[in-house]
């Protein structure tokens, strides 16, 4: 199976790995996740205008990748949230870490990674299964078959 | 990373768990982003754990507001002080407000809490600050010069416990040049506060993977351009994308020139906004045939608008099927209440909430953000596009007018002006 790794610096957390859900939009948990104002126990997508890849995706328990983050501090609060309740992201990969992503993935020991040798949302596509190594800064990519 | 003597017996525990558990946060923040220090931080504002849309970021349910509930809880068992020279907090709720100026912090009322029309200590040229709103860093960053990135609510509370912020991303003096030209031009209209947020919203939204691109924006003249202006612009900025630094020529205090902005290099993208992109934004939350259910005026009523809106509700009735609500800033509030103007607006019918985002409906207060379509309304008319992007996802008809006058209208006659 084809396998293609990703080397950047040292990034947040550990290992973890997982299908891999990829979108080149800029994420916003608060205004485009479920979450507080529809759904709390919901980690699916809700903005059809900013998201529209990802509109209706249950991005529970997946490795997210995506540009950065975008508007809005209380996506800080909105992964807290649904990590508390196991629906948080397994990693996440990006181009360059949003400051209220990364703040949240060091609170809860989110695997996160950046700045890595290759655009991870052009490499890597939705359904390959993705292992992160946040110490040593690598990115395991097992392209989905087909 | 390079700590100080101070910052390392911090990180060890030397002063206690409270400041331990806060260090070792700022210190990965900072190794992941590449910071080699740690600089002191002149103002930290704690004001938007007030939460979202009027209070949810408080309730007991959230779990960010419990983690820093009990990091608050440490700090007061260990009797420590919030180390950053000066922090004001509005935190939503009468026990966490307690909590909050145990560890020293300086309270102010909640009206306009996440506006910078009225923060204080106003931030100077070149210090290093970490506001809580992502609309009033935007604001410190571009039309100040301070410097601050957009920490969000962890970052900012560490920061202030600490009176420490990692140097990386904006507070570097490399990564405040521009790198992306967006040359607005002479058609896009700019007659008041709602153009110009929507100016910000079609920037934003088409720069909104560059958090790290400083756009430098040309075309505007500066000349007649409001604070109140910048202030929606500000904050439309940071919805849909998080552009945390912008140069306008002419008015940012390091854009003075284009050349000035781009220290003499290409722009890597040029963006081109004309009155057609400025329409496509408008048009995304046109005028309905509903009946307006619920009008707000949702950016906070700054003192001129405080005075606009007065008179054109003085003598007149809001329509009796419309519940039409506002709030002001912590200076119009003031101002209403010593020049009877508050009394003006509630004899005319309309709602002047105490905090960012209430709505009277019915006699009730509601939130939009969490209640429209719980409440099964349809129609809601607005000045805000924040608004508009969260609640049109409960499928409520999000209606977008283009100037204070045509939404007080709206509100008198109980149908759409357009």
């Amino acid at each position: 199976m084809e396998k293609i790794v990703l080397k950047g610096h040292k990034g947040i957390g550990g290992i973890a790995e997982g299908e891999a859900v990829v979108t080149k939009n800029a994420l916003s948990f608060i205004f485009d996740v479920g979450g507080i104002w529809l759904d709390p126990m919901s980690a699916k997508v809700t903005n059809k205008q900013e998201m529209p890849d990802w509109y209706g995706k249950d991005l529970a328990n997946k490795v997210l990748v995506f540009p950065t983050g975008r508007g809005g501090i209380f996506s800080t609060a909105m992964i807290m949230g649904l990590a508390n309740k196991d629906l948080g992201p397994k990693a996440m990969i990006n181009v360059k870490t949003h400051p209220v992503f990364a703040y949240a993935s060091i609170v809860l020991d989110i695997p996160t990674v950046d700045e890595l040798d290759q655009n991870p949302c052009e490499v890597i596509k939705t359904g390959d299964w993705v292992k992160v190594d946040a110490q040593k800064g690598t990115v395991e990519v097992t392209k989905k078959k087909g | 990373m390079h700590l100080t003597k101070d910052e390392e017996k911090m990180l060890s525990g030397g002063y206690g768990e409270a400041y331990r558990r806060a260090m070792e946060i700022l210190v990965k923040m900072g190794e992941y982003n590449g910071a080699k220090r740690m600089v002191p931080v002149s103002w930290a504002d704690l004001t938007t754990f007030s939460g979202i849309g009027g209070g949810h970021g408080d309730s007991p349910d959230n779990d960010m507001y419990n983690y820093i509930q009990d990091f608050d809880d440490l700090c007061i068992q260990e009797n420590v002080k919030l180390k950053c020279p000066i922090t004001l907090a509005d935190a939503g709720s009468p026990e966490r407000n307690e909590k909050m100026a145990k560890l020293g912090a300086m309270l102010i009322p909640s009206a306009g809490a996440s506006s910078p029309h009225d923060i204080f200590p106003l931030p100077l040229f070149g210090q290093y600050v970490t506001p809580g709103a992502t609309n009033i860093n935007t604001y410190c960053n571009s039309m100040l010069g301070a410097r601050g990135n957009n920490e969000g609510p962890i970052g900012v509370h560490m920061a202030a416990l600490t009176g420490k912020t990692p140097e990386y991303g904006y507070l570097l003096d490399e990564n405040r040049l521009a790198k992306t030209l967006v040359d607005v031009g002479d058609d896009v209209p700019l007659n008041n506060y709602i153009d110009w947020a929507v100016l910000g919203f079609y920037i934003s939204k088409t720069l909104s993977t560059h958090y790290w691109d400083v756009p430098i924006i040309t075309g505007i003249n500066p000349v007649g351009v409001s604070s109140d202006d910048v202030i929606s612009f500000c904050a439309s900025m940071n919805n849909p994308g998080s552009i945390t630094l912008f140069l306008i020529e002419g008015l940012s205090p390091e854009g003075r020139t284009k050349e000035q902005a781009l220290a003499g290099a290409k722009p890597k993208e040029t963006i081109v906004v004309g009155k057609k992109e400025i329409q496509s934004i408008y048009d995304t939350y046109p005028p309905t045939g509903n009946k307006p259910e619920i009008v707000t005026l949702r950016y906070p009523l700054s003192l001129q608008r405080l005075f606009d809106v007065a008179a054109m509700v003085e003598g007149k009735k809001v329509h009796k099927d419309v519940s039409f609500s506002v709030d002001l800033t912590l200076t119009a509030k003031i101002v209403a209440e010593k020049l009877g103007l508050k009394k003006v607006l509630e004899d005319a019918g309309v709602f002047v909430a105490e905090r960012q985002g209430q709505v009277m409906r019915n006699g009730k207060l509601m939130d939009p953000w969490t209640d429209a379509r719980r409440l099964g309304m349809k129609t809601m008319v607005t000045d805000s596009l924040k608004d508009c992007n969260a609640i049109c996802q409960q499928e409520i008809d999000m209606v977008l007018l283009p100037s204070l006058e045509q939404i007080v209208k709206t509100a008198l006659t109980g149908k759409v002006e357009v």
